[in-house]
Protein backbone atom coordinates (compact mmCIF):
# COMPACT_ATOMS: atom_id res chain seq x y z
CA UNK A 1 0.00 0.00 0.00
CA UNK A 2 1.29 3.66 -0.49
CA UNK A 3 2.90 5.83 2.01
CA UNK A 4 0.36 7.48 3.95
CA UNK A 5 3.00 9.76 5.88
CA UNK A 6 4.53 12.26 3.57
CA UNK A 7 0.55 13.40 3.07
CA UNK A 8 0.62 13.84 6.82
CA UNK A 9 3.33 16.02 6.68
CA UNK A 10 2.52 18.30 4.22
CA UNK A 11 -1.03 18.88 6.05
CA UNK A 12 0.89 19.49 9.14
CA UNK A 13 2.76 21.88 6.80
CA UNK A 14 0.18 23.27 5.19
CA UNK A 15 -1.29 24.15 8.49
CA UNK A 16 1.76 25.69 9.49
CA UNK A 17 2.48 27.79 6.80
CA UNK A 18 -1.71 29.57 6.92
CA UNK A 19 -1.46 30.06 10.46
CA UNK A 20 1.83 30.71 11.21
CA UNK A 21 3.40 32.14 7.96
CA UNK A 22 6.13 34.67 9.81
CA UNK A 23 7.63 31.42 10.97
CA UNK A 24 10.10 30.40 7.24
CA UNK A 25 11.31 27.40 8.77
CA UNK A 26 10.06 24.37 10.49
CA UNK A 27 11.57 21.33 11.28
CA UNK A 28 11.01 17.84 11.83
CA UNK A 29 12.35 17.01 15.73
CA UNK A 30 14.75 14.32 14.52
CA UNK A 31 16.16 17.13 12.47
CA UNK A 32 16.67 19.55 14.33
CA UNK A 33 18.28 18.30 17.35
CA UNK A 34 21.29 17.55 14.80
CA UNK A 35 21.53 21.24 14.15
CA UNK A 36 22.67 24.04 16.04
CA UNK A 37 20.09 26.64 16.77
CA UNK A 38 21.79 29.20 17.49
CA UNK A 39 24.64 29.37 15.48
CA UNK A 40 22.34 29.15 12.80
CA UNK A 41 20.68 32.01 13.79
CA UNK A 42 24.03 33.94 14.37
CA UNK A 43 24.86 33.01 11.08
CA UNK A 44 21.02 34.22 9.23
CA UNK A 45 20.52 30.47 8.11
CA UNK A 46 17.09 30.34 10.38
CA UNK A 47 15.39 33.75 10.90
CA UNK A 48 13.19 33.29 14.09
CA UNK A 49 10.58 32.25 14.89
CA UNK A 50 10.78 29.17 13.52
CA UNK A 51 9.18 25.98 14.32
CA UNK A 52 9.59 22.41 15.19
CA UNK A 53 7.32 19.50 14.96
CA UNK A 54 7.27 16.08 17.32
CA UNK A 55 5.51 13.44 16.46
CA UNK A 56 6.30 10.14 19.04
CA UNK A 57 5.66 7.10 17.64
CA UNK A 58 2.99 5.97 15.42
CA UNK A 59 0.43 3.48 17.25
CA UNK A 60 -2.08 2.19 14.91
CA UNK A 61 -5.68 2.05 16.84
CA UNK A 62 -8.95 0.95 14.79
CA UNK A 63 -11.04 2.40 17.73
CA UNK A 64 -12.18 5.25 14.76
CA UNK A 65 -11.95 3.20 12.07
CA UNK A 66 -13.64 0.25 9.54
CA UNK A 67 -12.41 -3.68 10.57
CA UNK A 68 -9.45 -4.09 8.19
CA UNK A 69 -8.12 -0.50 7.75
CA UNK A 70 -4.52 0.43 9.30
CA UNK A 71 -5.31 3.62 11.63
CA UNK A 72 -2.55 5.55 13.27
CA UNK A 73 -2.77 7.83 16.15
CA UNK A 74 -0.76 11.04 15.99
CA UNK A 75 -0.28 12.98 19.07
CA UNK A 76 1.12 15.79 17.39
CA UNK A 77 2.88 18.91 19.28
CA UNK A 78 3.97 21.90 17.06
CA UNK A 79 6.85 24.15 18.96
CA UNK A 80 7.03 28.17 18.42
CA UNK A 81 10.30 29.28 18.99
CA UNK A 82 10.10 33.20 19.10
CA UNK A 83 12.84 35.95 20.52
CA UNK A 84 11.61 38.05 23.12
CA UNK A 85 12.59 40.91 21.29
CA UNK A 86 9.36 39.85 19.64
CA UNK A 87 6.85 41.89 22.17
CA UNK A 88 6.95 42.87 25.65
CA UNK A 89 4.94 40.16 26.99
CA UNK A 90 5.83 37.05 24.95
CA UNK A 91 4.04 34.73 26.87
CA UNK A 92 1.09 36.66 25.20
CA UNK A 93 2.25 37.00 22.18
CA UNK A 94 2.64 33.14 22.33
CA UNK A 95 -0.65 32.38 23.52
CA UNK A 96 -2.38 34.19 20.97
CA UNK A 97 -0.20 32.10 18.50
CA UNK A 98 -1.26 28.81 19.75
CA UNK A 99 -4.96 29.80 20.19
CA UNK A 100 -5.17 31.14 16.51
CA UNK A 101 -3.45 27.06 15.56
CA UNK A 102 -6.31 25.48 17.50
CA UNK A 103 -9.08 27.54 15.74
CA UNK A 104 -7.71 26.51 12.13
CA UNK A 105 -7.34 22.93 13.38
CA UNK A 106 -11.22 23.18 14.28
CA UNK A 107 -12.31 25.73 11.80
CA UNK A 108 -15.09 23.75 9.57
CA UNK A 109 -13.46 25.40 6.50
CA UNK A 110 -9.96 23.40 6.93
CA UNK A 111 -9.79 20.29 5.03
CA UNK A 112 -6.83 18.13 5.57
CA UNK A 113 -6.37 15.53 2.80
CA UNK A 114 -5.12 12.99 5.06
CA UNK A 115 -5.13 13.69 8.42
CA UNK A 116 -8.29 14.15 10.91
CA UNK A 117 -7.47 15.95 13.32
CA UNK A 118 -10.29 14.64 16.98
CA UNK A 119 -12.53 17.58 18.48
CA UNK A 120 -10.88 17.07 21.86
CA UNK A 121 -7.58 16.63 23.67
CA UNK A 122 -5.84 19.81 22.35
CA UNK A 123 -2.98 21.17 24.89
CA UNK A 124 -1.42 24.45 24.91
CA UNK A 125 1.63 24.93 26.95
CA UNK A 126 3.30 28.21 27.14
CA UNK A 127 4.78 27.12 30.53
CA UNK A 128 8.42 27.47 32.30
CA UNK A 129 8.09 23.90 31.83
CA UNK A 130 8.24 23.48 28.31
CA UNK A 131 10.72 21.82 26.99
CA UNK A 132 12.18 24.43 24.95
CA UNK A 133 11.61 27.10 27.40
CA UNK A 134 13.23 25.31 29.92
CA UNK A 135 16.46 24.44 27.88
CA UNK A 136 16.36 28.53 27.01
CA UNK A 137 16.01 29.70 30.52
CA UNK A 138 18.91 26.91 31.44
CA UNK A 139 21.04 28.73 29.04
CA UNK A 140 19.95 32.47 30.26
CA UNK A 141 19.18 32.75 26.36
CA UNK A 142 16.42 35.49 25.33
CA UNK A 143 14.14 33.06 23.49
CA UNK A 144 10.48 31.45 24.83
CA UNK A 145 9.10 28.53 23.49
CA UNK A 146 5.06 27.41 23.47
CA UNK A 147 3.79 24.28 21.93
CA UNK A 148 0.16 23.05 20.91
CA UNK A 149 -0.53 19.48 20.80
CA UNK A 150 -3.73 17.96 19.70
CA UNK A 151 -4.39 14.78 18.32
CA UNK A 152 -5.26 13.24 14.77
CA UNK A 153 -5.59 10.51 13.29
CA UNK A 154 -4.29 8.79 9.49
CA UNK A 155 -4.31 5.88 7.67
CA UNK A 156 -5.35 3.91 4.75
CA UNK A 157 -8.17 1.36 3.62
CA UNK A 158 -8.22 -2.46 3.69
CA UNK A 159 -5.45 -4.24 0.78
CA UNK A 160 -8.10 -5.25 -1.82
CA UNK B 1 42.31 53.28 39.83
CA UNK B 2 42.62 51.50 36.94
CA UNK B 3 44.12 48.79 35.26
CA UNK B 4 47.31 47.28 37.02
CA UNK B 5 50.47 46.07 34.75
CA UNK B 6 49.53 42.66 34.29
CA UNK B 7 46.01 43.69 33.40
CA UNK B 8 47.31 46.42 30.84
CA UNK B 9 48.92 43.47 29.36
CA UNK B 10 47.25 40.87 28.68
CA UNK B 11 43.05 42.63 28.74
CA UNK B 12 43.22 43.47 25.21
CA UNK B 13 39.20 42.82 24.48
CA UNK B 14 36.77 45.37 24.29
CA UNK B 15 33.31 44.61 24.43
CA UNK B 16 30.03 46.84 24.74
CA UNK B 17 27.46 45.68 27.63
CA UNK B 18 23.77 46.24 28.17
CA UNK B 19 21.82 46.20 31.33
CA UNK B 20 18.63 44.75 31.35
CA UNK B 21 15.69 46.61 31.16
CA UNK B 22 12.80 45.78 33.49
CA UNK B 23 9.86 47.86 33.22
CA UNK B 24 7.61 49.12 36.52
CA UNK B 25 4.96 46.98 37.01
CA UNK B 26 1.77 48.49 35.61
CA UNK B 27 0.06 50.54 38.72
CA UNK B 28 -3.52 49.28 37.81
CA UNK B 29 -2.62 45.77 37.09
CA UNK B 30 0.57 44.85 38.54
CA UNK B 31 1.55 43.43 35.28
CA UNK B 32 4.98 43.76 33.97
CA UNK B 33 6.88 43.48 31.11
CA UNK B 34 9.35 41.14 29.91
CA UNK B 35 13.19 42.12 30.11
CA UNK B 36 14.16 43.43 27.36
CA UNK B 37 17.82 45.27 26.02
CA UNK B 38 18.35 48.56 24.75
CA UNK B 39 19.53 49.05 21.02
CA UNK B 40 22.27 51.35 22.87
CA UNK B 41 25.18 49.94 25.28
CA UNK B 42 25.15 50.91 28.47
CA UNK B 43 28.71 50.93 29.11
CA UNK B 44 31.87 50.63 26.45
CA UNK B 45 34.37 48.60 27.41
CA UNK B 46 37.78 49.33 26.00
CA UNK B 47 39.72 47.07 28.51
CA UNK B 48 38.89 43.73 29.23
CA UNK B 49 39.54 39.60 28.69
CA UNK B 50 37.27 37.03 27.68
CA UNK B 51 38.32 33.57 28.79
CA UNK B 52 36.88 30.75 26.26
CA UNK B 53 36.09 27.17 27.44
CA UNK B 54 35.05 24.29 26.11
CA UNK B 55 31.50 24.42 23.93
CA UNK B 56 29.97 20.96 24.32
CA UNK B 57 26.30 21.06 22.98
CA UNK B 58 23.11 18.57 23.61
CA UNK B 59 20.55 17.58 21.47
CA UNK B 60 17.25 19.46 22.57
CA UNK B 61 13.28 19.99 21.29
CA UNK B 62 15.00 23.62 19.74
CA UNK B 63 17.84 22.14 18.02
CA UNK B 64 21.53 21.33 19.51
CA UNK B 65 21.80 23.77 22.32
CA UNK B 66 25.03 24.85 24.83
CA UNK B 67 25.11 22.69 27.87
CA UNK B 68 25.94 24.70 31.13
CA UNK B 69 27.78 23.90 34.03
CA UNK B 70 30.70 25.87 35.20
CA UNK B 71 33.13 23.88 32.81
CA UNK B 72 31.15 25.60 29.66
CA UNK B 73 30.57 28.86 30.85
CA UNK B 74 33.15 31.38 29.32
CA UNK B 75 34.53 34.19 31.58
CA UNK B 76 34.88 37.75 30.84
CA UNK B 77 37.29 39.54 33.79
CA UNK B 78 36.96 43.68 34.05
CA UNK B 79 39.58 45.87 36.31
CA UNK B 80 37.79 45.84 39.23
CA UNK B 81 37.01 49.82 40.10
CA UNK B 82 36.28 50.54 37.06
CA UNK B 83 32.39 51.31 35.84
CA UNK B 84 32.27 48.09 34.46
CA UNK B 85 33.20 45.67 36.63
CA UNK B 86 31.12 47.27 39.67
CA UNK B 87 27.96 47.16 37.60
CA UNK B 88 28.12 44.37 35.62
CA UNK B 89 25.58 41.55 36.92
CA UNK B 90 23.46 38.30 36.06
CA UNK B 91 21.35 38.68 33.05
CA UNK B 92 23.69 41.49 31.45
CA UNK B 93 24.42 41.23 27.73
CA UNK B 94 27.82 41.70 26.30
CA UNK B 95 28.66 42.32 22.77
CA UNK B 96 32.41 41.51 21.95
CA UNK B 97 34.06 44.56 20.07
CA UNK B 98 37.54 43.36 20.01
CA UNK B 99 38.80 44.47 16.50
CA UNK B 100 40.23 41.58 14.23
CA UNK B 101 38.92 38.96 16.97
CA UNK B 102 37.11 35.99 15.31
CA UNK B 103 33.84 36.39 17.57
CA UNK B 104 33.54 40.00 17.13
CA UNK B 105 29.97 41.16 16.79
CA UNK B 106 28.74 38.06 19.31
CA UNK B 107 26.83 37.74 22.16
CA UNK B 108 27.26 36.64 25.43
CA UNK B 109 24.48 36.29 28.32
CA UNK B 110 26.15 36.99 32.06
CA UNK B 111 25.11 34.04 34.06
CA UNK B 112 24.93 34.83 38.00
CA UNK B 113 26.49 38.03 39.23
CA UNK B 114 29.58 39.32 39.26
CA UNK B 115 32.48 37.98 41.67
CA UNK B 116 35.04 40.92 42.76
CA UNK B 117 38.58 40.05 43.17
CA UNK B 118 39.76 43.33 44.93
CA UNK B 119 43.06 41.79 45.96
CA UNK B 120 43.81 40.76 42.05
CA UNK B 121 41.83 43.88 40.81
CA UNK B 122 39.17 42.23 38.86
CA UNK B 123 35.89 40.92 38.73
CA UNK B 124 34.77 38.47 36.99
CA UNK B 125 31.27 37.15 35.44
CA UNK B 126 30.83 33.85 33.85
CA UNK B 127 28.75 33.94 30.47
CA UNK B 128 27.20 31.43 27.80
CA UNK B 129 27.42 32.60 24.35
CA UNK B 130 24.30 32.84 22.11
CA UNK B 131 22.40 34.74 19.76
CA UNK B 132 21.70 38.18 19.34
CA UNK B 133 18.48 39.67 22.12
CA UNK B 134 17.41 41.78 18.85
Amino acid sequence: MANIFPAVWTDIRTALRAVWPEAAANYRAIQVRRLNWSNLIESGKIVPPYVVVHIPPYVSNTEFAPIGTLVFDLDIRLFYIAANSTSTDIGATLEAKMKAMIDYLRASTTAFTAIQVMEDGFEIDVSETNEITQSMQEANMPYTGASIGFKAIAGEMPPA
Amino acid sequence: MSLRQRQRIFYTDSCELYAPVNANPDGTTGAVVDVTYSSSPTLIVTACRLFETTEVDVPMMAGRTKEVNIFTLDKWHFAADEPAGIQIADVWAIKMTTVGHPEVGKWWYVDGNAVMKRLMNYTEVYTKRGPAPF
